[in-house]
């Protein structure tokens, strides 16, 4: 052998590794992260989310506060009827739908008054929180889950909020308006399974 | 080459670094620092703690300078003499973080006394969780004197932020905003009662 010293090492280092626990997903920082992660990864579930922003920036203040203030909050009552197994009819049509009417909204520049634009949001809202409530994992600490979950949903309003400010540019409106178009045809997508 | 090898398999293999790992007990000072962490890990008690601070910021700037004799009371009395009441399940006190989100979300123009009062409530409610089932004593002074600055730390830093944000800002969306985060403390609150009453937990 020519290098004993180094292979003494090396076989060293090999038995000496411990396995690798920063994704378990246990625990409070486990069942937070699982909460953050589980609306971002749904596409349907993102385009609406962003789609509630981007509308509550077209409308101004206070629909601009009030939307992702309605949102979360009957997202989270949707929720809870998922978890506690309440059915609710059409779920999956209601998201596909979702995308389509407020990414068409957002498009068509609706300056709907704020209790209509509030239910449109607050109807949707419990189709899309009764299938994240359905759909949840065995999350190991579901109140940090669910409050990573909420904190997510929020974040992605805030989002929305903060590129309907392109209409403060000159030809921002353009963008928010094609914005809208893409969100429309995505949610067409998923209402025709096409997506 | 023995001794470079030897040095060189040293170096894989060193035991668990120990300077930051507080031992239970070890001195005072590990033990109010465990204490501190009490309240901020258990999540419905930093929910209601963190709605109440954003409650009483909302309700009025200056809403602190009136609560601390208030919450230092309290916290005195609810730690000290907590374990001669019955226990908080977790269902009442994520029941009152969504009512006191609710009234974050309000702003209502409560009086004075109805106001410090809700706050009150809710730190007795918080503080009687944290001594979960322990006896009278049993607790370490140094670990209850850490979960109460805890506790108190979960009030005033929201309660603080909303007060030097509408101070220097002054803007209205910058309250708005603060409603807003608010109503995800009820969202979040709706949510645990959902898993709290969830078959089967």
């Amino acid at each position: 052998m020519r290098f004993p010293g180094l292979s003494l090492a090396l076989t060293v280092l090999l038995v000496s590794t411990l396995p690798a626990l920063a994704h378990t997903g246990e625990g409070l920082t486990g069942g937070f992260l699982s909460g953050v992660t589980h609306p971002l990864f749904g596409p349907d579930h993102v385009v609406a989310m962003i789609a509630v922003g981007l509308w509550g920036a077209i409308l101004g203040a206070p629909a601009l506060w009030v939307l992702p203030l309605v949102f979360p909050l009957v997202m989270a009552f949707g929720g809870a009827l998922g978890v506690l197994g309440i059915p609710v009819p059409s779920v999956e049509i209601g998201i596909a739908a979702s995308g389509l009417v407020l990414g068409l909204l957002v498009a068509l520049w609706v300056r709907a008054p704020i209790w209509i634009a509030a239910v449109i949001v607050g109807v949707f809202a419990i189709f899309h929180g009764h299938a994240h409530g359905t759909e949840l994992p065995d999350a190991a600490n579901p109140f940090a889950y669910a409050i990573g979950f909420v904190l997510a949903t929020g974040a992605l309003h805030m989002v929305g909020i903060a590129l309907g400010a392109l209409h403060k540019v000159p030809k921002g409106d353009y963008a928010i308006r094609a914005a809208g178009v893409v969100i429309a045809l995505a949610g067409g997508a998923y209402l025709t399974g096409l997506a | 080459m023995r001794r470079l090898a030897l040095g060189l398999a040293l170096i894989p293999v060193p035991g668990l670094a120990q300077a930051h790992a507080f031992q239970t007990g070890a001195d005072s000072y590990a033990l109010f620092l465990q204490g501190i962490g009490a309240p901020w890990l258990m999540l419905p008690v930093a929910l209601l703690l963190i709605g109440t601070g954003l409650f009483l910021g909302i309700w009025r700037t200056e809403a602190m300078l009136a609560f601390w004799p208030v919450q230092i009371v309290v916290l005195a009395l609810v730690l000290g003499l907590g374990v001669f009441v019955p226990g908080v399940p977790d269902l009442a006190l994520v029941v009152a973080a969504l009512a006191i989100g609710g009234l974050g979300i309000l702003a209502l123009p409560l009086p004075r006394a109805a106001a410090l009062g809700l706050g009150a409530l809710a730190l007795l409610l918080a503080g009687r969780y944290l001594l979960e089932d322990h006896a009278f004593g049993e607790l370490p002074l140094p670990f209850m004197v850490g979960m109460a600055a805890g506790a108190a730390s979960l009030v005033a830093l929201p309660a603080g932020l909303v007060q030097a944000t509408r101070e220097r800002i002054g803007h209205p969306a910058v309250l708005i905003g603060w409603r807003a985060l608010s109503s995800w403390v009820g969202a979040a609150a709706i949510l645990m009662i959902a898993f709290a009453l969830r078959p089967g937990v």
